[in-house]
């Protein structure tokens, strides 16, 4: 399957990337819900994450490997996450709209 | 011997003398006797926790000649052992989450995610366990399955409806 750069991330898989940048090369299913909940304060379920982690990796903006089985885990293998390029730039275009509209709000009620 | 090894112990000594397994060798080619034990270690728990017990009296040198078990059954323990290993020391270390919850969780997560998410559980599963107990480990479990029913319901009519668009596009096109 050719997997193509979407240029449009809902709000959730915005928190979904960010969340696998914040944990850099240690970033698979536990420590993103981790990730989330601590700063969401959320309560996210399993199925949630994997189902956004499936669409971003349909959309091309991540990739995934498989890692080592763990005894804690029930020696089941972890699968890891990496945010591509293409993604960080959406980041980064989202974040910049934001806060030109942020700007504007302010220009508004000054 | 205790009841933990004897129970693996007997199960193995009489499929050896069923299947005619009396030398080294039939150990490990002994086809018939390589099926069972493999389902044995596979889908009985009772045997699989009691055969590592077993594997820890020869490691502990109480080992089976004592208990007058004979050369061929303690090569039959080394040689599973040896076999299942990689498997055997993971699975039965990890904690264990309310199966009927697993295996809905099972059924409803797509074939590539099921391994992947279900490990993740029970790696979050342990953690809440060591700090809360069982109990508020098991509601925790259930809290994320039945959360994770709905987001997975959904992707998979997405999945059967695309499959439906799919068909009925290609019978217009045939037509």
């Amino acid at each position: 399957m050719v997997k193509k750069a979407s240029n449009y991330i809902g709000e959730f898989e915005e928190l979904v990337l960010l969340a696998i940048l914040s944990q850099g090369d240690n970033a698979y299913g536990m420590t993103i819900l981790q990730a989330l909940k601590s700063a969401t304060d959320r309560s996210i379920a399993i199925g949630s994450l994997y189902t956004t982690l499936s669409r971003l990796e349909e959309k091309g903006l991540v990739e995934s490997w498989a890692g080592d089985p763990t005894p804690e885990r029930g020696g089941r293998a972890k699968r890891h996450y990496r945010v591509k390029g293409s993604a960080q730039m959406l980041l980064r275009q989202a974040d910049q709209a934001r806060q030109r509209l942020l700007n504007l709000e302010q220009l508004r009620q000054s | 011997m205790s009841k933990k090894e004897q129970y693996a112990a007997t199960r193995l000594m009489e499929l050896m003398d069923y299947c005619g397994v009396h030398s080294r060798e039939q150990v490990e080619s002994h086809k018939g006797f390589q099926r069972i034990v493999d389902s044995w270690m596979n889908h009985d728990d009772k045997f699989r926790s009691s055969f590592q017990n077993l594997r820890n009296m020869v490691v502990h040198n109480r080992t089976p000649w004592e208990a007058n078990l004979g050369d061929c059954f303690s090569f039959a323990v080394w040689s599973l052992w040896r076999k299942y290993e990689p498997t055997m020391d993971l699975s039965l270390s990890a904690p264990r989450p309310p199966a009927n919850a697993e295996y809905l969780l099972y059924l409803l997560l797509p074939k590539e995610d099921q391994e992947v998410a279900i490990g993740d559980l029970v790696e979050l599963y342990g953690s809440i366990l060591k700090r809360f107990g069982k109990r508020r480990a098991d509601f925790w479990f259930y809290k994320q399955v039945a959360g994770s029913l709905l987001p997975l319901l959904r992707r998979a009519l997405l999945r059967i409806g695309s499959l439906v668009w799919l068909s009925r596009a290609v019978r217009r096109l045939i037509s």
